[in-house]
């Protein structure tokens, strides 16, 4: 007998089948051809190696949230964004609030450490341009609010160097140092909840 | 603390396996089962083989991969996996990105003070 008539084989693409039901109807059935092929290819004879090709495979469930988790983030596009929630392993609300808070808080840091603040800031920045919870217009303001800050401490290191500054001004550089990079977070972090 | 580890493993798999598989391709079309055995070689790469057809499916509509159905001289035909210029140039990127990122971590992990400056 084929493998791919074995009653073991038909149960778990019966399986998967039943646990993608929310897949479009093309983006499954490739699933399960896909499936199918790799038993087929696998050419097991009996019983044991069928069993065997199928738990390489994995459980049903698992392979069928595989297939979720692909399609999830991105059917959506960006109108849908906010109501299909994305999966995967940037999309969490810790993660968000990570991610929204990690280019502020290296910008600020560079202030005390130049190299972990530079660091903190580039991770901070991969993951958010990483992430799919927030839209390209989003990642850009978060990016410009947190670049703000070395580049204003630039400024006023230059002219706290040509003693073209006085206290005033310092205090309003060092407000916004704090603001810039906070009302970016604060941006990113009300974009997701509405 | 099973559950953990396979959690942190899982998260970083996710990151980094539509790569692996990139780079699998670099030099040869490969069909599913073939990628399959690469990446099962290195434990860490796949825990349910199942899983890769999602990815391959996603790759494949991104524009990084084109799929191919050929004959096989013995069995039923298979469906190939190619890298287009796209997937060429996306494996560039994240072969570039990498080290820096295996370095930072790096940094942290042993130096969590990150106060070397």
């Amino acid at each position: 007998m084929n493998a791919i008539d074995h009653p073991l084989v038909a149960a778990y693409l019966d399986s998967v089948a039943r646990e993608t039901a929310e897949l479009p109807a093309d983006r499954r059935a490739e699933l399960l051809a896909d499936l199918r092929e790799h038993v087929e290819v696998s050419e097991a004879a009996d019983d044991d190696a069928i069993r065997a090709v199928l738990d390489g495979l994995g459980e049903p469930r698992t392979v069928a949230a595989s297939a979720l988790a692909e399609e999830g983030p991105r059917t959506g596009a960006t109108t849908t964004a906010a109501v299909l929630a994305p999966v995967g392993p940037l999309s969490g609300r810790r993660a968000a609030r990570l991610i929204a808070a990690l280019p502020a808080l290296g910008g600020l840091l560079i202030l005390g450490s130049p190299f972990a603040g530079a660091l903190v800031l580039a991770i901070g920045l991969a993951l958010l341009w990483k992430t799919p919870l927030w839209d390209a217009r989003h990642k850009r303001i978060g990016t410009a609010t947190s670049v703000a800050v070395p580049l204003l401490l630039l400024l006023g290191g230059l002219l706290l160097a040509g003693g073209r500054i006085g206290p005033l001004e310092l205090l309003l550089l060092g407000v916004f140092l704090v603001g810039v990079p906070a009302a970016g977070a604060l941006v990113l972090l009300r974009a997701l909840r509405d | 603390m099973n559950e953990a580890g396979g959690r942190v493993s899982s998260q970083l798999r996710k990151g980094v396996l539509e790569y692996c598989v990139l780079a699998l391709l670099r030099d040869e079309p490969k069909y599913g089962v073939e990628l399959l055995t690469e990446l099962s070689a290195v434990s860490v790469m796949t825990t349910s083989q199942g899983t890769i057809y999602p990815l391959l499916s996603r790759l494949r509509r991104e524009g990084f991969v084109d799929t191919e159905l050929r004959e096989s001289p013995s069995g039923p035909p298979r469906r190939y996996y190619a890298l287009t210029a796209l997937g060429t140039a996306a494996l560039a990127e994240f072969a570039g990105a990498w080290p820096l990122f295996r370095d930072a971590v790096d940094h942290f992990l042993t130096d969590p003070q990150g106060d070397t400056a």
